[in-house]
């Protein structure tokens, strides 16, 4: 990541024109290539415009492929304002480099065998726990390409809720803590569950 | 100027649903967040509250409290209810947060068989002639009042749950004590004890399937009902699309629904619309502002490909209101919801190897579970399973249907 280096000039008397190394918004191009914020709650979420309107003063910001255009309020003069903005922006694309840096390096993709051990005490730890307060279980099958093959059991088995255990609570676990799991296979004979927790009837 | 977030969807989905993966395949399909809210906790809430939330679906109002201080912290694009209550508690939660949905008195119109009547009836609907009673009155005084043959239908269950058809005074009196028992053991809120005594229409049934929107039915699919409906009682086995009964028929049954759609007021979303057809033209059996119940469902194919699901096109009338209805694929297609033959409890059933391996079959479902106490109609609300077919036309679907049917063998023990 190389220095985050920032010039600046004037366009006119109430906007400076601040040139910048990096990219400034990373939100990808957008339909004229440039982005206006005019308010904070406007720039919730995009730092440099969040920093620069931070500022007192200013009013306006537009961000552009490595530019940042600033318009400042009447009444306040640039030499208040040049050194509080650039250290605004040099600060926030430091930060968003950094922060784009981080998840952007190669995360940790395990093998299926790393990720059958993980899965594993996952299920141990976390899953089988939360699955016993419906009389469930949940038994880890193998890993395959990442698809972890599981069975279902107890509660569970024949549960008409079983595919939101599988998709809004076992799945949403997994992603978290699994760093290239791919998704769950499902290989539970449900027809033959006996005691499942939720059982379907006509409404 | 900042992407919008991907579009989060609040699904009800009561624990007795028989549609939950459906349903969730949908939402996956369509890459929307999803929130399933249920009237009991998941395990996994406290571990995922964004995704996992419970509703009380008996209550629209607290239901109403507890969305809104949801969707402060998780904005919603649109609520969707599964079945007949939870559309009524879904138009709720919607028209609280400013979300597109159907107006509420047309739900709750489209959810109680009465009110539903008397908007069909003041609509110029065709139905059949009906009153209203109940089981506080003198049983063989009512008896005495009404014509034959009629037909005793509660105005809160689904799914011909308590629907008994009598020829005479004395049937009558036998199936108002055997309609009493029924309203009992479902526990229904406020005692309601409420039933039609409805004319009997003779005539083959059919089932359409619909989508409307901004008021327009859009009509998914037509199913023929190819097994006789003429009671005593009214056990739906097959379904089977698209429909034999002829264009002028099917036209007529459409402009029917249509005109239902409109007496209601109903504006978007599913509809399952039952109807009958005999030499006086069409008539409207019920309406609900749902899809089609159970996991039939599965028989319904969208899209050139055949690959979106009728889960999907309801999921996507909601975050893209107005978006096209996909035309629905070339094959035939059917279903038949498996009927419990008699009461007991349930051992297992055998055969399902062999029926699903009849030509045409894609899949046999056992949804009744070893050891549960099944009961066939009138009084029971589960069915033993479904079976699946495909093909080129509908009498070789139905066939295939029955074929498989025949193979399955039940094992049902007394009850205790």
């Amino acid at each position: 990541m190389s220095e985050v280096k920032v010039g600046a000039e004037p366009v006119d008397q109430a906007r400076y024109k601040f040139t910048v190394n990096h990219p400034v918004h990373g939100m990808g191009g957008g339909a004229d290539g440039a982005y206006r914020f005019v308010s904070p709650a406007d720039a919730a979420g995009v730092p440099v415009a969040e920093a620069v309107l931070g500022v007192p003063g200013i009013e306006e910001v537009v961000l552009s492929d490595g530019a940042v255009t600033v318009t400042r309020a009447q009444g306040v003069e640039w030499c208040d304002l040049e050194e509080q903005v650039l250290y605004a922006i040099k600060s926030s694309v430091t930060e968003m480099d950094a922060e784009q840096h981080a998840s952007t390096a190669a995360p940790t993709v395990m093998d299926d065998d790393a990720m059958y051990d993980a899965v594993a005490e996952m299920f141990r730890t976390e899953v089988n726990p939360m699955v016993a307060q419906h009389g469930g279980a949940v038994e880890l099958i193998d890993v395959q390409d990442a698809t972890v093959v599981l069975r279902m059991m107890g509660g569970c088995q024949g549960c008409g809720m079983a595919s939101v255990t599988l998709r809004q609570g076992i799945e949403g676990t997994l992603k978290r803590a699994v760093p290239g799991f791919k998704g769950i296979q499902d290989i539970t004979d449900h027809s033959a569950g006996t005691d499942p927790y939720f059982t379907s009837e006509k409404k | 100027m900042v992407a919008p977030p991907r579009a989060r969807l609040l699904l009800l989905l009561p624990t007795t649903t028989y549609r939950a993966d459906a349903f969730v395949d949908a939402a996956k399909f369509l890459r929307l967040d999803l929130t399933v809210a249920s009237e009991l906790p998941s395990a996994f809430q406290d571990e995922h509250p964004a995704d996992l939330l419970t509703l009380d679906l008996g209550n629209p109002d607290a239901a109403v409290t507890a969305a809104r201080a949801f969707a402060q912290h998780h904005p919603l694009r649109g609520v969707v209810g599964v079945d007949d209550d939870t559309a009524v508690v879904a138009a709720c939660i919607a028209g609280d947060l400013g979300l597109p949905c159907n107006p509420l008195a047309a739900v709750r119109a489209a959810r109680d068989k009465q009110l539903q009547r008397e908007r069909l009836h003041a609509g110029g609907v065709p139905i059949p002639p009906f009153a209203v009673h109940t089981l506080d009155e003198h049983a063989r005084a009512v008896a005495e009042s009404v014509s034959y043959p009629c037909v005793l239908k509660p105005v809160s269950l689904s799914g011909s749950r308590g629907v008994i058809r009598a020829d005479d005074p004395d049937a009558f009196v036998t199936a108002h004590a055997r309609l009493g028992a029924i309203l009992k053991a479902a526990e229904l809120p406020h005692d309601e004890n409420r039933f039609l005594v409805e004319r009997y229409v003779p005539g083959p049934e059919y089932a359409l399937e619909g989508m409307v929107v901004d008021g327009a039915l859009h009509v998914l699919a037509v199913f023929d009902k190819p097994d006789p409906l003429d009671g005593p009682f009214f056990e739906e086995t097959i379904y089977v699309t698209p429909s034999r009964a002829g264009d002028d028929t099917v036209r007529s049954l459409t402009q029917c629904a249509q005109q239902a759609v409109t007496a209601l007021g109903l504006e978007r979303g599913p509809v399952h619309i039952e109807l009958r057809h005999n030499d006086n033209g069409p008539w409207l059996i019920e309406i609900a502002a749902r899809p089609i119940g159970g996991k039939c469902g599965r028989t319904l194919r969208f899209g050139p490909d055949g690959d979106i699901s009728l889960e999907t096109v309801v999921l996507r009338q909601v975050v893209e209101p107005g978006t096209a209805v996909p035309p629905r694929e070339t094959q035939a297609a059917g279903v038949m919801m498996i009927p419990i033959p008699y009461q007991g409890v349930l051992r297992g059933v055998d055969g399902a190897v062999k029926a699903r391996a009849v030509p045409g079959v894609e899949d046999v479902v056992i949804t009744a579970h070893s050891g549960q106490v099944v009961l066939p109609l009138p009084e029971g609300s589960r069915y033993l399973g479904f079976i699946f077919a495909r093909g080129e036309t509908p009498a070789f679907v139905e066939e295939a249907l029955r074929a498989a049917h025949a193979t399955l063998e039940p094992r049902i023990d007394p009850p205790d």
